[in-house]
């Protein structure tokens, strides 16, 4: 007898959440594109440009108010991927 | 009408039964139909909104005015430039947030809907409540037209006897990241225009540091 699946609502995302989504920024030297990790930048480790070999430093104490903000959404994907 | 009775909100008097107290909940099977359906497109506006909510908290500042998206939220990077006589000038590098995080922007690829259907009364129909229509297009319209009144049918072929009473709507719904929007696309290529790069006071070397 052919199994029956369960009613319910069945939903599959593909939506990934790390940054091969992301949109990236130009080089400010070469023009490539960089698309940093977001787990690079919120250990706040130099970004590098894959082309030229650009090396950005990000400034923490600047950008600290959307680190927090990159680090909350990271927590939710997270959260997400468990629930 | 008696309280168990119920005339399946016909207006017309083209045909009227008395239907049990089980049929009170029937609708006109477009209703049926067309319910989920509303329901997927509302999903998808939720999820639009969603997206529409992401780029407000997390690409813009905000301000005292909710109606204000405030300033571009900016990440800074440092870049050090060697300049010709040895010294190294800092750039700093303002580049905006959202070019930094993937953006959720989900559709709904393809949805399949299974559900019972138990049709409980057809009914003749007129096209009373259309649009004005051209006389050949109201005789088309009026041909054989009919209203299924129907309710949401059991599952016969479940296993137990509470799954076979029980009313389902099996639906399976597949969700892909969406295409980047047209808007969406310019509101980025106008923040690639917003990078600037700005020069920040000369320091020395280290190695020169050493010398003195």
């Amino acid at each position: 007898m052919k199994k029956q699946k369960p009613a319910g609502l069945d939903t599959r995302t593909q939506w990934s959440g790390d940054n091969s989504q992301a949109g990236g920024f130009p080089c400010p030297q070469c023009g490539s594109n960089i698309r940093p990790s977001l787990e690079r930048i919120l250990a706040r480790q130099p970004v590098f440009c894959s082309d030229c070999g650009l090396k950005l430093t990000l400034e923490s104490e600047s950008s600290e108010p959307a680190l927090e903000l990159l680090q909350d959404m990271q927590q939710q994907i997270r959260a997400a991927r468990k629930g | 009408m008696s309280e168990d009775s119920y005339d399946g909100g016909s207006d017309d008097g083209l045909h009227k039964k008395r239907m049990t107290p089980n049929d009170d909940h029937a609708l006109s099977l477009y209703q049926l139909i067309g319910a989920p359906l509303h329901a997927l497109v509302d999903a998808e506006r939720q999820s639009t909104q969603a997206t529409a909510d992401f780029l407000r908290e997390f690409g813009f500042e905000g301000g005292d005015d909710p109606a204000e998206l405030g300033e571009l939220r900016m990440a800074r990077f440092r870049q050090p430039v060697r300049g010709a006589n040895g010294e190294v000038q800092d750039m700093l590098v303002e580049v905006p947030f959202l070019s930094l995080v993937p953006i959720p922007a989900l559709q709904i690829r393809d949805a399949t809907l299974d559900f019972n259907v138990k049709i409980i009364d057809v009914r003749g129909c007129h096209s009373s409540g259309m649009p004005e229509l051209e006389q050949d297009q109201v005789s088309f319209s009026e041909q054989n037209r009919v209203d299924l009144k129907a309710t949401l049918g059991r599952d016969a072929s479940a296993n137990t006897r509470a799954s076979r009473s029980d009313i389902h709507i099996r639906m399976k719904v597949n969700v892909e990241q969406a295409d980047m929007p047209v808007g969406l696309s310019r509101l980025m290529n106008i923040m690639d225009q917003n990078i600037t790069t700005t020069a920040l006071p000369a320091r020395r070397l280290p190695e020169q540091d050493d010398e003195d």
